[in-house]
């Protein structure tokens, strides 16, 4: 026979038989019921009659299901994002935690996620995960959340290796696909007997990573690195051959936002239309004049100043032209009157007298739009990647209990839950789609149950307004790889798409220039998106 | 237990417990705690060591419970099933309920011959390809070790006291407890180990694929991989390999009518 049993709680109970104090039959009775309410049936989510109040997506449900019966608990977690990762990787945590296979659990993500982590596992899920202090000692942790900067330094790392995991979760870990890199070697060797990795991205280059983030999940099933080169090359002669992505397929759920069922609710694009007042447009055509000088600082200092005066001001300030060319520039912005965008925005804000988020590029037009709005009696917030962790935190609070605006530029809004707005004004419009996209993703997520409002605000005849045509009426031809638009890049060797789109704003001599060659850009981006997909990334 | 029963379990909860009850209507219960709840739910123990040195009286806490969804916004905590102070109350139960001796209540007045039997009712977890639970009561008779499975079903609907009713006597038992748990455990083993071979097929199966998959990554290599590839090993037993877990929900000496005591005999 095979089948080991444990009989340990009758050994112990004929040890102390003596030492229980006699119940009345009530209690007895009870004690019964409650034990049989709470047993776990093959096959059956025992943890969601826990959680009343969650609502998964059908995706979601699936992905927990396979994770936990199919795969066994050790998987790669790769949905794209804003599918609610997170969410599965909770209720797959609950549920084993449920049926007593897991007590001790380490979960490493980046330093942002850390407290929204905390509160999401303790408030949604009722586990009582703890941020580690340094106080504290690791074993005296039962569920810890950290991150793997912190974990894999020593005296942490020997602390954490010496310990037995009955859990490990690791968030963003595309970070673990360089096998040569400490992150990986250390995240391998960390006993524990179950294993998440959620990533959006398991392969961002080379279909080698996710060779790497599979031997950690189940060292073995893509053989060892000689055969899977083989099975690579193999399968890149022969089209009909998906071996790799049957063998991956086995252990890693991928979800698309394009195939989810869920109902995702509507996105509303408005542009609002603002026109420079005769001064602002007499200094933006000065500037452009200065074209031939120094172009690149031309083209620069005219997106600042159609942000506000202050921006270009401080740029004009640190530029290394000569002092009295920088005085008489400078002098001319501080004659020229109030931002007509941010007079058009103010009032705009006012008339909507619901929550919304401002993005801006600049940190100057940041708080030059702060005082602006409190002039008029609006209460707002400011947030950017300078902030420490706790300030970040308590922005967000006032924002979502006092304040009705919130400024932010783009550095730190990774991660940001922002449900609770459905107004966004972006105030500049960012060069690169893929800011846009991480900017809409703060509100236009899951957990979202309004129709989310986008605005767009644009100076006529400027450069707003070119960057509008060029670009944003384009930005439906890469919807479905918005997700993956880094690794795109990385694999064209492409280090900027912003710089690249300045240069051929710069570059080009007419407006059909431009945009033919913005055209050619996003054809080359979008058809590598079709080969990108083939390979081992389809959910199944 | 669905929502709407959450009260009516917290106000007997409660009620028993001997906690003053300040309001009481449907969805809400507003009470006063006794000192020996607030110690056990309020998590507060350094309140109380302060108040004992100085020897004062302590103040037990008023909690408010909700369990309505129309008054969630009324001052008070939330409760609903997954909640943890429910499942703070549930764990007290379990605690509380681990051990009986009782006897059968009877109409008044008629002599009775009590009958031990020794009762325990445990889970049993089956642990690899997956994980299911089954419940197992049984009653050994203490006077020649016959076995009555599903116990509790028989006897659940019955009442018991803890006091033996005037008039009546107990027969001794012959087997003692501890032997009683033997038998209990040996006739449990025995039937897991017949009746599970899907259970054991299937997750060996699985186990032994995963481990030939190591096996085959590790052919070959001799370098200092030893620990890791222990790691993997103990990973996938921990996980797959088939496990059977015999836990102990509650178990008791229970006094039983002669004539009760022969049913359940003839029955089995």
């Amino acid at each position: 026979m095979k089948l080991v049993i444990d009989d340990h709680d009758l050994d112990l109970l004929s040890n102390n038989l003596d030492h229980y104090q006699s119940s009345d039959w009530d209690t007895f009775k009870q004690a019964y019921t409650l034990s049989q309410m709470k047993m776990n049936h093959k096959d059956a989510l025992t943890c969601m009659q826990y959680l009343p109040h969650l609502e998964l997506m059908s995706h979601q449900l699936d992905a927990v299901k396979k994770v936990l019966h199919q795969m066994h608990g050790r998987a790669i977690l790769a949905d794209e994002v804003g599918l609610g990762k997170t969410v599965e990787a909770g209720v797959i945590l609950k549920e084993l935690m449920v049926k007593g296979l897991v007590k001790k659990v380490l979960i490493l993500v980046p330093s942002s996620l850390i407290r929204q982590w905390e509160s999401e596992l303790n408030k949604m899920f009722y586990i009582p995960a703890k941020a580690k202090h340094r106080s504290y000692p690791w074993q005296a942790y039962d569920i810890v959340i950290s991150s793997i900067d912190l974990a894999k330094k020593d005296p942490h790392s020997s602390d954490i290796l010496n310990e037995e995991y009955d859990m490990l979760i690791v968030d963003e870990a595309h970070r673990l696909k360089n096998p040569k890199t400490r992150n990986y070697q250390f995240v391998k060797q960390i006993r524990s007997t179950y294993c998440l990795l959620l990533t959006a991205t398991p392969i961002q280059n080379k279909i080698d990573e996710i060779y790497y983030l599979m031997s950690i999940v189940r060292p073995g099933l893509l053989g060892d690195k000689q055969s899977f080169k083989r099975t690579v090359r193999e399968e890149r002669k022969d089209d009909n051959s998906n071996a790799i992505q049957t063998l991956v397929k086995q252990s890693m759920v991928r979800n698309r936002r394009s195939e989810t069922t869920n109902h995702w609710t509507k996105r509303d694009i408005d542009t609002i239309y603002v026109d420079f007042t005769d001064e602002e447009m007499e200094f933006y055509k000065h500037l452009e004049s200065l074209d031939g000088m120094h172009s690149f600082t031309a083209l620069t200092l005219q997106r600042e100043i159609c942000s506000s005066r202050e921006a270009c001001y401080q740029s004009i300030g640190q530029s290394n032209w000569n002092d009295e060319f920088k005085k008489d520039l400078m002098q001319q912005i501080e004659q020229l009157p109030h931002h007509a965008k941010a007079l058009k925005t103010v009032e705009f804000v006012k008339s909507l007298n619901e929550k919304c988020i401002i993005f801006t590029e600049y940190k100057s037009t940041q708080i030059y739009l702060q005082w602006l709005l409190h002039q008029n009696g609006i209460l707002s917030v400011t947030y950017n990647g300078g902030f420490r962790k706790s300030k970040k935190e308590w922005m967000i609070q006032l924002f979502k209990n006092n304040a009705q605006v919130l400024i932010a530029t783009d550095a730190g809004g990774e991660g940001l839950n922002l449900q609770f707005c459905n107004h966004m004004i972006h105030y500049d419009l960012p060069w690169n789609p893929m800011k846009l996209e991480q900017r809409i993703g703060r509100i236009h997520r899951f957990g979202q149950t309004k129709d989310v409002n986008i605005y767009y605000t644009v100076l006529r005849n400027t450069i707003d307004q070119r960057i509008l045509d060029l670009l944003y009426d384009k930005l439906d031809l890469f919807k479905d790889v918005i997700g993956e638009l880094d690794q795109i890049l990385s694999q064209l060797g492409i280090q900027n798409l912003e710089d690249e789109i300045e240069e051929i704003v710069r570059d080009s001599r007419s407006e059909k220039e431009a945009s033919i060659k913005v055209d050619h850009l996003f054809s080359v981006i979008s058809d590598s998106h079709v080969e990108e997909r083939n390979i081992a990334n389809e959910s199944s | 237990m669905n929502q709407a029963e959450i009260h009516q379990f917290l106000v007997n909860f409660f009620k028993k417990r001997q906690a003053t009850f300040e309001h009481n209507e449907p969805g809400l219960l507003k009470i006063k705690l006794t000192e020996d709840l607030d110690q056990r739910l309020m998590n507060r123990p350094f309140y109380w060591q302060y108040v004992k040195k100085l020897g004062y009286k302590g103040d037990p806490m008023s909690v408010t419970f909700i369990s309505d969804k129309q008054k969630k916004g009324e001052a008070g905590e939330w409760i609903h099933y997954g909640s943890p102070r429910l499942e703070q109350l549930f764990q007290m139960i379990l605690d509380e309920g681990k051990y009986a001796e009782l006897y059968e209540q009877i109409n008044q007045d008629e002599r009775h011959a009590f009958h031990p039997w020794f009762i325990c009712n445990m889970l049993v977890r089956y642990r690899g390809a997956y994980t299911h639970d089954e419940m197992v009561s049984v009653g050994v008779y203490l006077i020649n070790g016959a076995m009555r499975f599903r116990m509790m079903d028989e006897i659940i609907n019955h009442q018991f006291n803890e006091v033996i009713p005037d008039y009546c006597y107990k027969i001794p038992p012959i087997i003692n407890r501890i032997r009683a748990i033997q038998i209990i455990n040996r006739e449990l083993q025995h039937r897991i180990s017949e009746r599970s071979t899907n259970f054991e097929y299937e997750s060996f199966e699985l186990y032994q694929k995963e481990k030939n998959m190591t096996e085959e990554l590790f052919q070959g290599r001799e370098d200092d991989i030893d620990l890791l590839k222990e790691n993997i090993e103990q990973q996938i037993y921990d996980r797959l390999y088939p496990k059977v877990d015999l836990s102990l929900i509650n178990c008791g000496l229970f006094y039983l009518t002669e004539s009760r005591s022969k049913k359940l005999l003839n029955v089995s």
